[in-house]
């Protein structure tokens, strides 16, 4: 699979990028409303998303089509992740992958050689 | 959180209400009104950055000129008037008809649209708005095209139909007195309150269609949220 075009899709939301992955991330383990997101960001990753920094990342998801909206539940709307958002997600995390499997063969051998 | 009025009208309709319920169950901090804050902002500047608009956000026709469907018929109905003047045909009792329908079918459509996005208020809102504007719109067509009537602008076309003897006075007269501003005042909060009603039936109608959808995604869900 080609990572690129995702990667690229994903830094062009600027400072949005980190809290967008963060809530693709929350959302592969399923549907969820605004504040569950915010919880269980809050629980996997230790990062407090505000209120005005997860609307600003939801509302440039939604017009990719990685996410969508579903019907509301009294006051609360939830999202799902679509199968494009899931593409993305999987792209950018197995090019996270390498990185820290680059990084952790790195610092293996220097690790020995600093004993 | 009063903040949230500084986002612009089109956020809000789409995503105020939820926000709110988010922030009923967030600690507000003084972070947490900065970031708000920050988030109008960024909200203003959004579309203008990058170019994006939410698909789901709607309610409001992308072109204008929708509203001005049943003023068609309007003018429709005003030359069918004029080009069968004293004929038996029930044409222009036909044409008026589809002005109407094509007015509820506007409200209708604008209670449809918001079917996954917008809450009852919202809806009716956007139907209270839609129904008013068409429909004053369509009213002050006609009782213009009534009053160049009666200043005896289409003797040319069909001498009957309106008084033998042009008086631009009386027109005049009519258009200036407060009764015309009343019946306009009052036709437009008609129209509205009954654009409102239509636009709630077709919300509720697409939450009803939205059903089919929900179980459509169902069938999608496995292979979207398989990690």
């Amino acid at each position: 699979m080609d990572a690129g075009p995702h990667q690229s899709k994903l830094k062009d939301l600027g400072r949005f990028s980190e809290p967008a992955l963060l809530i693709l991330a929350s959302l592969a383990g399923g549907p969820k409303h605004g504040y569950a997101i915010m919880q269980d960001v809050a629980r996997f990753h230790g990062t407090r998303l505000e209120p005005g920094t997860l609307y600003g990342a939801l509302a440039r998801l939604e017009p990719q089509g990685w996410i969508a909206p579903q019907a509301l539940q009294g006051r609360r709307r939830p999202y799902r992740l679509t199968k494009e958002g899931a593409n993305v997600l999987r792209s950018h995390v197995s090019v996270m992958q390498s990185v820290i499997s680059t990084a952790l063969d790195r610092l293996a051998p220097s690790t020995r050689s600093s004993r | 959180v009063k903040i949230l009025r500084f986002y612009p009208a089109w956020w809000r309709a789409r995503y105020e209400e939820e926000m709110q319920a988010v922030l009923d169950q967030h600690q507000v901090t003084l972070r947490t009104r900065i970031n708000l804050l920050r988030g109008a902002l960024d909200a203003w500047l959004f579309i203008r950055r990058t170019g994006m608009t939410p698909q789901r956000h709607r309610g409001r026709f992308h072109h204008a000129w929708v509203l001005a469907i049943p003023s068609v018929f309007v003018v429709a109905h005003f030359l069918v008037q004029i080009l069968y003047y004293g004929d038996d045909s029930s044409l222009s009792g036909q044409v008026a008809a589809m002005g109407v329908v094509a007015w509820a079918a506007l409200c209708l459509t604008t209670g449809f649209q918001l079917r996954q996005v917008a809450t009852t208020k919202v809806a009716a809102a956007a139907g209270l708005r839609t129904g008013l504007i068409a429909w004053a719109l369509a009213w002050v067509l006609g009782e213009s095209l009534f009053l160049l009537g009666m200043a005896g602008l289409y003797q040319w076309a069909s001498p009957g139909l309106i008084s033998p003897a042009p008086d631009p006075a009386i027109a005049l007269r009519w258009l200036v007195l407060p009764y015309a501003l009343l019946r306009l005042l009052l036709t437009a909060v008609a129209g509205g309150l009954l654009g409102s009603g239509l636009a709630l039936v077709g919300w509720k109608f697409g939450k009803w269609v939205g059903q089919f959808e929900i179980v459509m995604r169902r069938r999608d869900r496995p292979s979207t949220t398989g990690t």
